[in-house]
C-alpha cells in the first residue's frame, strides 16, 4: 500500500468518524454541529472525486491543499465554535 | 482499451441503462472542455432547485398556510423539529444560492454568447426559469409572515396598483385574491410550493432536451479538448464534484449562521420597521427611490423600465444577430454586459446600506454615471490591446479566455478580477455616501487601486495551454 | 516546459493505456464509498419527519390546588406537563421524603402505569389485602402495586419502574401547590422505557397553561 492508497483510505477513515459523530448528536441541540460535520463530510467526498477524475496524476497541488484546509477549518469550527 | 472484466456495479448500471435508455438521450458522453466549472452553473443551481425541494417538503410537514399560525409553526420548526433550524437556515441560503448561481449562469451565457443560433430558445426558457425562480423567492419571503416580509410585500403590492387599469386588476386578483391577509398567504403558498415548482422543472426539462440537442456551446479557443468522457462514471463524478463543493459551503456558512427570524407582522410593529426586499430585488427598490420616479406615474414609468429590461433581456438573441462568440470581438455587447453587471451590483450595495433613505438626484447620477465611463475607458483600452495582439498573429487565446478556464489559475484570475470589479463598484457607491473628507479620500483611493489592479490582471493572464489537460 | 507538452502530445492515444488499473479501480471504489458516506450523512435529515421535540425542557409552572381544598387521602388528577398526561396529588397523612406542605406530605406521581399505560388508582393504607399498612397506587389492569409512601416504587407486579414524580412547591404564604417539573423515569409511552431523560414528557401533545 503506497502513500497515495493510505492518503485516500485516511480521509474514508475520517469520514466514517464524521458520519457517525454527526448521527449520535442531538438532532436540536447540536444541530449546527450536525451541519458543519456533514460539510467536511462533502468536502472530503469532493477531494476523493478530484483525485478520481484527474487519474493522469496531474493534479494542481492547489486545489489539494486548499480542500484539505478546508476540511480542517470546517472541523475546527465543528468542534469549537458552532453549538 | 479499458479491461472487458466489469465490475457488479458496471453491470447494474448496464441492466438499469439498457432499460431506460438514459445514456441515448440525457447521458451522453461529454467533451473534455466542458468539464469546467462555467459550464456548470446552470447544472448546480438546479442541483440546489432539488434541495430546496427536499428542505421544503420537509418543512411542509409543519407549515402552517394562515396568518394566525404561519409565523408559530415556523417558529415551531426552527425550535422543536429535529434539524428544523438546519433545514430552514440551508432553504434560506439555497434560495440566494440558487438565484445567484442562475444570475452567474445568465452573466456567463451573455458574454460567450451562447444565445446566438440555433439556441436562442434555450436562452428564452432559460429566461421563463430566471424570472420563476425570483417569483419563488418572492413568494417564499411572506411565508414566515414576519414584519419585514409581510411590509416588503405590501409595498410591492402597492407598487403594481400604480398599474393602467385592466392589467392592475387582474395581476392583484391572480396574486392576491380579494386582499385579505388569508387570501393572499394561501396564494402566495400554492404558488410558491406547486405551480412555480412545477413550471421550472417543466423548463428544465425542455432545456435539457434541448441541450442534448445542441450538445454544450463550443469553446471560443480552436485547440480546446474536444475528446469525449462518457458520463457514467466521469462526468457523474465531474457533476457530484462541483454539487458536493459548493453544498459544503452552502451547509458550512449555514452552520455558522443559523438564521434568525423578525417578530410576527402585526400592523403597529409594522410601522417600526423600513420595509426592506430580499437582496435580489434591491436594485429595483434602489430606482424607485430616484427622484424621477416619483408619483404614480414615475412609478409607472419605472415599472415600465422593468418590463423593458426584462423583455430585451429575454429577446436578446433576436436584438444581437450577429454571429460572433468571443466576447473580445464583440467589444459593444461587452461592455454593455459588464455596465450592466456593475450598475446592479452597485444598486444592491446602495441599497443595502441605506434602508429606509431617500436618493437624490445627483447622487444617482454620479453613482449610476461614474461607473459607465470608468468601464467605457477600461474596455477601450482592452479592446485596443486586443486589435493589437491579433494583428501580431498571436494564437487566438487572450485574457477573455478565463470566462472558459479549464485551468485553476485562469479561474482564480478571473475571481480576482471579478472581486477587484466589485470593490471599485462599492467605492463608487460609497464615496457619494462618505461623510468626511478622510472617507472620501480612501474611497477614492480603493476605486483607483481596483481600476489599475483589474487593468493589469487583464493584461497579466497568460494564454493557456489546453491540452495540457 | 514546451518539451514535456509535446511528449503529452504525442502520448495522447497511448496515454489511454498507460493509465495505471489499479490505481484507477481502487479510486473508483473508493469513491464509491466516500459517496455513499455522504449521502448517509445527508439522509440523517429525515430525523425531521420524526417527533417533534423540545429545544430545552420549558416546564410549565401551574398551580394544581390550594392546600385548604385538599382532604386527606382523597387524590385530585390533574394534568401536567401535557394536556393528555394525568397525574395524581394526594395528601398522605405522614410525612414522606419527597412530600411538600406544612406536614411534608403532599405528593404526585403520573397516573399512567409503566407496565402498559393503564390508569392507576389511589388506595389509601388499609385498604388493600396486599400491602395494608400502605398507601399505594394500584394499577388494575395486570395488578400492578406503587408504593405511594416511598416514591411509587414498586411492590408487585409487573411493571418494570416506578412512577414518575411530580415535582411540586408550596407557597406557604398562599397555601398554594404548584407543579413544576417531572423527576425521571420518563412518563409512560414518551421515551425509552425506564429513560432519565425527563424532557421527553414534553413530546407529542399540547402543554398545559397554553405553553
Amino acid at each position: 500500500m503506497d502513500r497515495f492508497q493510505a492518503g485516500v483510505l485516511a480521509i474514508l477513515v475520517f469520514q466514517l468518524v464524521v458520519l457517525g459523530y454527526i448521527l449520535y448528536l442531538d438532532p436540536i441541540l447540536s444541530q449546527n454541529k450536525f451541519a458543519a460535520g456533514l460539510s467536511a463530510e462533502l468536502a472530503a467526498s469532493a477531494l476523493i472525486f478530484y483525485l478520481y477524475k484527474n487519474i493522469r496524476e496531474d493534479y494542481d497541488q492547489e486545489w489539494i491543499a486548499a480542500g484539505i484546509a478546508f476540511i480542517a477549518l470546517v472541523v475546527l469550527l465543528m468542534i469549537f465554535y458552532v453549538r | 482499451m479499458a479491461s472487458e472484466e466489469k465490475g457488479t456495479i458496471y453491470r447494474i448500471v448496464d441492466w438499469i441503462d439498457s432499460r431506460f435508455g438514459f445514456s441515448r438521450t440525457i447521458l451522453r458522453p461529454a467533451p473534455r472542455y466542458s468539464l469546467s466549472p462555467t459550464y456548470w452553473l446552470g447544472a448546480i443551481a438546479f442541483v440546489v432547485f432539488l434541495l430546496q425541494g427536499v428542505t421544503g417538503i420537509l418543512m411542509m410537514q409543519y407549515y402552517v398556510p394562515s396568518p394566525d399560525k404561519a409565523y408559530e409553526s415556523t417558529m415551531q420548526i426552527v425550535s422543536s423539529v429535529s434539524y428544523g433550524l438546519f433545514i430552514e437556515t440551508v432553504h434560506l441560503y439555497g434560495a440566494y444560492a440558487m438565484i445567484l448561481l442562475a444570475f452567474l449562469h445568465l452573466v456567463r451565457g451573455y458574454f460567450v454568447g451562447v444565445y446566438k443560433r440555433p439556441r436562442e430558445l434555450m436562452w428564452i426558457v432559460g429566461m421563463v426559469m430566471g424570472l420563476a425562480a425570483l417569483a419563488m423567492g418572492f413568494t417564499g419571503y411572506l411565508l414566515p409572515w414576519t414584519v419585514i416580509s409581510k411590509s416588503a410585500v405590501d409595498v410591492s403590492i402597492g407598487l403594481i396598483n400604480n398599474l393602467p387599469d385592466p392589467i392592475r386588476g387582474m395581476i392583484v386578483y391572480i396574486i392576491a385574491g380579494t386582499g385579505s391577509d388569508e387570501e393572499l398567504l394561501l396564494r402566495f403558498f400554492s404558488f410558491h410550493v406547486v405551480v412555480l415548482p412545477v413550471i421550472i422543472i417543466l423548463c428544465f426539462a425542455i432545456k435539457l432536451h434541448m441541450f442534448e440537442v445542441h450538445g454544450a456551446s463550443e469553446p471560443l479557443s480552436e485547440e480546446a479538448d474536444k475528446r469525449e468522457v462518457k458520463w457514467f462514471p466521469d462526468v457523474l463524478v465531474y457533476l457530484l464534484m462541483l454539487s458536493f463543493v459548493f453544498l459544503s459551503v452552502l451547509f458550512a456558512i449555514s452552520a455558522i449562521f443559523p438564521v434568525e427570524f423578525p417578530p410576527k407582522f402585526s400592523p403597529e410593529v409594522a410601522a417600526q420597521y423600513a420595509p426592506q426586499p430580499e437582496w435580489y430585488f434591491l436594485w429595483m427598490y434602489q430606482i424607485l427611490k430616484i427622484p424621477i420616479f416619483e408619483g404614480k406615474t414615475g412609478v409607472q414609468a419605472a415599472l415600465a423600465l422593468f418590463m423593458l429590461i426584462a423583455l430585451v433581456v429575454t429577446f436578446l438573441p433576436f436584438i444581437d444577430r450577429s454571429e460572433k462568440r468571443n466576447p473580445m470581438e464583440r467589444p459593444f455587447a461587452t461592455t454593455i454586459g459588464v455596465i450592466a453587471v456593475v450598475e446592479i451590483v452597485i444598486l444592491t450595495i446602495w441599497g443595502a446600506l441605506t434602508p429606509g433613505k431617500g436618493v437624490s438626484l445627483v447622487d444617482a447620477i454620479i453613482v449610476l454615471g461614474l461607473p459607465i465611463l470608468i468601464v467605457g475607458l477600461i474596455s477601450r483600452a482592452v479592446y485596443l490591446r486586443y486589435q493589437h495582439v491579433k494583428a501580431l498573429k498571436m494564437p487566438k487565446k487572450f485574457a477573455w479566455e478565463f470566462v472558459e478556464a479549464s485551468t485553476s489559475s485562469n479561474l482564480l484570475l478571473f475571481f480576482a478580477m471579478s472581486f477587484f470589479i466589485a470593490v471599485g463598484s462599492c467605492s463608487i457607491s460609497m464615496i457619494t455616501m462618505s461623510t468626511n473628507l478622510f472617507s472620501a479620500i480612501m474611497n477614492t483611493i480603493s476605486l483607483i487601486t481596483s481600476i489599475i489592479m483589474s487593468v493589469w490582471i487583464l493584461y497579466s493572464a497568460e494564454p493557456r495551454n489546453v491540452l495540457r489537460r | 516546459m514546451s518539451s514535456t507538452a509535446e511528449e503529452k502530445t504525442v502520448m495522447k492515444v497511448a496515454e489511454e493505456e498507460v493509465i495505471n488499473e489499479s490505481r484507477r479501480n481502487f479510486l473508483k471504489s473508493m469513491a464509491f464509498l466516500s459517496a455513499v458516506f455522504a449521502f448517509s450523512g445527508i439522509l440523517g435529515i429525515v430525523r425531521a419527519l420524526g417527533p417533534i421535540q423540545m429545544k430545552i425542557p420549558e416546564w410549565p409552572r401551574i398551580k394544581v390546588a390550594n392546600i385548604k381544598d385538599l382532604k386527606e387521602k382523597e387524590p385530585i388528577i390533574f394534568n401536567y406537563p401535557l394536556e393528555n398526561t394525568p397525574n395524581i396529588l394526594v395528601k398522605l397523612g405522614k410525612r414522606v421524603t419527597n412530600g411538600v406542605g406544612p406536614d411534608e406530605d403532599i405528593v404526585a406521581y403520573s397516573q399512567i402505569c409503566q407496565h402498559l399505560g393503564c390508569m392507576v388508582r389511589f388506595m389509601p393504607a388499609g385498604s388493600s389485602s396486599e400491602f395494608p399498612d400502605r398507601n399505594l397506587f394500584y394499577c388494575p389492569c395486570h395488578a400492578g402495586f406503587y408504593d405511594a409512601d416511598d416514591g411509587a416504587k414498586i411492590l408487585a407486579g409487573p411493571p418494570l419502574y416506578p412512577l414518575p414524580p411530580v415535582k411540586l412547591e408550596y407557597d406557604s404564604s398562599t397555601g398554594d401547590i404548584y407543579a413544576v417539573g417531572m423527576g425521571p423515569p420518563v412518563i409512560f409511552g414518551k421515551g425509552p422505557p425506564g429513560s432519565t431523560e425527563v424532557w421527553r414528557d414534553l413530546v407529542g401533545g399540547k402543554l398545559v397553561g397554553g405553553g
